[in-house]
């Protein structure tokens, strides 16, 4: 830092002098002389990547519908609609949990809860059933979006959705399940959870 | 991340205000240095890329599965033992049995272990039926108590047979949340052949299973 004294500075005072008086004569030069120009234009816009869920409390989303005094053997079934209104292709669409209410029901990988998620090529026919649940089947084709697994994930990738430009509408069922073997100390137990679904942009290229 | 690297800047921005002094040409270094960081931080962050985020929350409880005799009183007499008993006698205990949890059940059974050779013995010994009544069962006298008829709907719950169970299913009106009015009756045979049935004691262990109901759809 030493090396930095005054003088330097007054250096630099100088020169911005020079620099100006430079600017000055170069707005007096008017002189004409032969130039050409031409201009193109070029405008540069980014895509985007939107992915939504759909609005809960409707057959677009019942994930928002409990699931209350589950016992082992049980499953449950709830609809999910992903919008992707994407303008970029995706490279993929990954989805993780959350638990706000954690219990063993989602830190037991074995005999906690077991999350599969399934999509249907047309809409899913929903049934209410009487213990407030729903159950659904499919008149188009069932294809497997998740194998099931525990229900603590980190961003685990979809299968066979849509990832074009635009992918359009993924219409999910999420199915939980309670193993058999999650035994009494299952009794009573609470979990919320959050799934997320992050899709991200394809792989950059030349355009 | 930019406004990390703002950050800095910022600090230092309020904390030189001596504009003729060496002040201008740390702040200058100091700038710098800051781009400098600022460029090797974009240069670690080169990952970025457009994504989106969606998410939505979903809520799973489990039931319970819980089964209570009644606490004491003339909702469990079973804490009344019963002594003295000649062949003939009938010995009569109302218990309530309560289904305590959130989930229905499948079966409730019943497991009788203990007593004594003389008094498990299946053609001289105790028998044992239950009953249930969908009301409390009218009690007279204390010890030893007797009960009068069902005042609503009656049934058998465990047909008469020998005392000893193993997981014998309880043939309740309901296996749902709530209570069952259970009337144990014992009897000893009057045929019993006498000396290998007098002055003995049985302690009996009386153990009710509760199993819940399949699993379904939900």
């Amino acid at each position: 830092m030493t090396w930095f004294t005054t003088g330097a500075r007054g250096r630099l005072a100088l020169s911005a002098g020079v620099v100006a008086l430079a600017a000055a004569l170069a707005g007096l030069s008017t002189w004409a002389t032969f130039t050409d120009s031409t201009q193109g234009t070029h405008s540069i816009a980014t895509g985007t990547v939107d992915i939504d869920v759909g609005t809960a409390g409707t057959a677009d989303n019942r994930l928002d519908v409990a699931v209350g005094a589950m016992a082992p053997g049980d499953s449950a079934e709830r609809a999910l609609t992903l919008h992707n209104s994407s303008t970029l292709a995706l490279s993929g669409i990954a989805v993780s949990t959350s638990a706000s209410t954690s219990s063993l029901l989602d830190t037991d990988s074995t005999n906690g809860l077991r999350m599969a998620i399934d999509r249907c090529s047309v809409a899913w026919t929903e049934t209410p059933l009487a213990n407030g649940g729903y159950s659904y089947a499919c008149s188009g084709t069932t294809s497997t979006v998740l194998a099931e697994r525990a229900l603590a994930m980190s961003a685990q990738p979809l299968t066979n959705v849509d990832l074009a430009p635009g992918g359009g509408i993924v219409r999910l069922r999420i199915r939980t399940r309670l193993p058999t073997s999650a035994g009494n100390a299952f009794q009573g137990l609470a979990t919320s959870f959050d799934m997320s679904f992050t899709a991200t942009q394809r792989n950059a290229t030349n355009r | 991340m930019n406004h990390d690297n703002e950050h800095p800047g910022g600090t230092h921005d309020m904390k030189t205000d001596k504009m003729n002094s060496g002040g201008l040409s740390r702040r200058l270094l100091m700038s710098l240095g800051i781009l400098g960081v600022a460029g090797a931080v974009a240069g670690l962050g080169t990952w970025a890329q457009f994504t989106d985020s969606t998410s939505a929350n979903h809520s799973i409880s489990t039931g319970t599965v819980d089964v209570e005799l009644g606490s004491s009183g003339t909702i469990n007499r079973f804490t009344q033992d019963a002594t003295d008993v000649a062949a003939g006698d009938t010995i009569t205990r109302a218990v309530d049995l309560n289904l305590d949890g959130s989930l229905d059940l499948s079966n409730v059974s019943l497991t009788v272990a203990g007593g004594v050779a003389g008094l498990n013995d299946s053609t001289n010994g105790l028998n044992l039926k239950v009953e249930e009544c969908s009301t409390a069962w009218p009690e007279t006298g204390t010890n030893p108590y007797t009960y009068g008829a069902c005042t609503g709907t009656r049934q058998d719950v465990l047909a008469d047979g020998d005392i000893l169970q193993s997981n014998s299913t309880l043939s309740l009106s309901s296996l749902s949340h709530g209570t069952r009015h259970l009337l144990f009756t014992w009897t000893l045979p009057s045929g019993a052949a006498q000396p290998a049935q007098g002055g003995l004691t049985g302690a009996y262990t009386y153990t009710f299973a509760a199993a819940q109901r399949a699993g379904t759809n939900r």
